[in-house]
């Protein structure tokens, strides 16, 4: 092991630990001695499942009440940095809050943040992050130049939650600095978005619709075949753009990340930046009127063919079993 | 589309510069302006790290609501529904603030004749880094913090057997999911 020890910004809700952070432990515990995790609110609940993903300490921020975690995450960490207690890494998932978590942590550090990391590696006592570009046909590896704290932004699904059967991780508290007018944004009501099936991020079938569908009224068909199948639909920018679906539907780059067993592409020409986000699928089909499209570049089966005709025989199919 | 004025910085010594060095400077030249709201993308797409609005923020001492999918603002406040992994929160957040907006957040206005005319006589401020009082060598290639170590091909993903719909093809997908007995 090369690294002393490593912080994760650790996420949860309703005292369940994101798989986001649990993956995030798995890869941290190989390449560090310890492995802390910084959290808000009561860190006690958190304590088991952490540790027994390899965590050996939760450290709160104390409970935000109706704050968001940004501002209060990253003034702990940078002060205990500057107080000499602080880790040789931070790694945060590539979430919302994860994102301002690294954002606020990289200015009070004066560092930047190596983003987009699918994957770690330890050279010469330096963390290294590994980064897809060119929709991830070439990998680029990056370190710090400086010897300071390294801020790594990990994108979701880059390793696997692996329970290793760790010991309940210690609790403590940590103090947060003075937070100026840093704090001044307040969550005044949650809405969840209702969806009746599987998460689109853990789905095992995600049946996703893109520009080819035509129209909003005609993604309804994906919505039927996702339900017919047990799956999650999804969406690509294009579609989430044009408003015809919400955000939370977009796979790619700024969307979610997805590595389903089987991934079904339906009127996706296979931008890069949607590539990134569902190249990890176990199997792709993709069904697209153009031959040329990229997206048959990664199908494991490529139907050429119009989803209109080929889409409604798959649900009667489907409905008829 | 409505700007009053712009400010453009310009110099060679930003070639290669990082998140935070753009943060840096875009904090210097926001500073000249004293907004109210800071509004931003969620990321550039070809850097795409999604740091800038938070780092900016922190670097003003203001605070910031990032992936916003609507945003009012009345009476000094602003209001943002925010993205969420299952949803959105609503946010009320105190200006001046940084805002960062998610796509679709609105339909933009299409430019008026008039518009067009009359952008031509809008002032456009023109600084370097020296002007913003910004050290040329702490940002570009000269203030990287970080370095590119390796450059490697990526496992390439075989593309599979790609067939022509002849009114069958469902029956192939059908076929494939069956084999996975996914269904």
């Amino acid at each position: 092991m090369g690294l002393s020890k490593i912080w994760i910004y650790g996420e949860a809700k309703d005292g369940v630990v994101a798989t986001t952070t649990l993956e995030l432990l798995a890869k941290a515990r190989t390449l560090a001695d310890t492995v802390e995790v910084i959290v808000h609110g009561d860190a006690s609940v958190l304590a088991t499942d952490l540790g027994a993903h390899g965590a050996s300490t939760v450290l709160s921020v104390g409970d935000l009440g109706e704050g968001l975690p940004g501002p209060r995450v990253a003034s702990a960490i940078a002060g205990a940095v500057s107080g000499g207690n602080g880790p040789a890494v931070v790694l945060c998932g590539t979430t919302y809050d994860g994102r301002d978590v690294a954002g606020r942590l990289s200015a009070k550090l004066d560092v930047p943040v190596i983003t987009n990391v699918v994957d770690l590696l330890v050279d010469n006592d330096r963390l290294l992050g590994v980064e897809p570009v060119f929709g991830g046909t070439t990998d680029v590896t990056t370190g710090f130049t400086g010897g300071g704290t390294g801020v790594f932004l990990v994108r979701p699904k880059s390793f696997a939650a692996e329970d290793v059967g760790g010991a309940p991780a210690g609790v403590d508290s940590i103090e947060v600095g003075d937070l100026g007018n840093t704090a001044g944004a307040v969550v005044t009501n949650r809405f969840v978005e209702e969806s009746s099936g599987p998460k689109l991020d853990e789905a095992a079938i995600v049946v996703a619709g893109g520009r080819g569908i035509g129209d909003a009224d005609r993604y309804e068909m994906i919505e039927t075949l996702a339900t017919l199948l047990k799956g999650a639909p999804g969406a690509s920018r294009a579609v989430v753009d044009s408003g015809w679906v919400p955000y939370s539907y977009q796979v790619g780059q700024t969307g979610k990340v997805v590595k389903p067993t089987v991934y079904l592409a339906c009127g996706i020409s296979g931008a890069t930046q949607h590539l990134v986000g569902m190249k990890g699928s176990q199997n792709i089909i993709a069904i697209n009127k153009d031959e040329e499209a990229p997206i048959f570049g990664v199908a494991d089966l490529g139907i050429v063919g119009d989803v209109h005709k080929v889409l409604p025989k798959l649900i009667e199919a489907l409905q008829a079993r | 589309m409505g700007a009053e004025s712009a400010v453009l910085v310009s110099d060679e010594a930003l070639a290669g510069s990082d998140a935070l060095s753009t943060a840096k400077v875009l904090t210097a030249a926001i500073a000249r302006c004293e907004p109210d709201l800071i509004l931003t993308g969620t990321e550039s797409s070809d850097g795409y790290t999604g740091t800038v609005p938070a780092q900016v923020a922190e670097l003003m001492d203001l605070p910031s609501v990032t992936f916003a999918k609507e945003i009012a603002v009345a009476d000094g406040v602003a209001t943002v529904k925010r993205q969420t992994e299952d949803g959105y929160d609503e946010i009320k957040c105190s200006l001046p603030a940084v805002v960062s907006v998610t796509a679709g957040v609105v339909e933009p206005r299409y430019p008026s004749f008039k518009g067009i005319m009359a952008a031509k006589n809008k002032p456009v401020d023109e600084v370097d880094l020296t002007g913003l009082g910004i050290d040329p060598s702490t940002v570009g290639w000269a203030g990287a913090g970080q370095e590119i170590t390796d450059i490697a091909e990526a496992p390439a993903r075989e593309a599979g057997e790609v067939v022509v719909d002849e009114g069958d093809a469902h029956e192939r997908v059908l076929a494939f999911l069956d084999d996975l007995k996914v269904i």
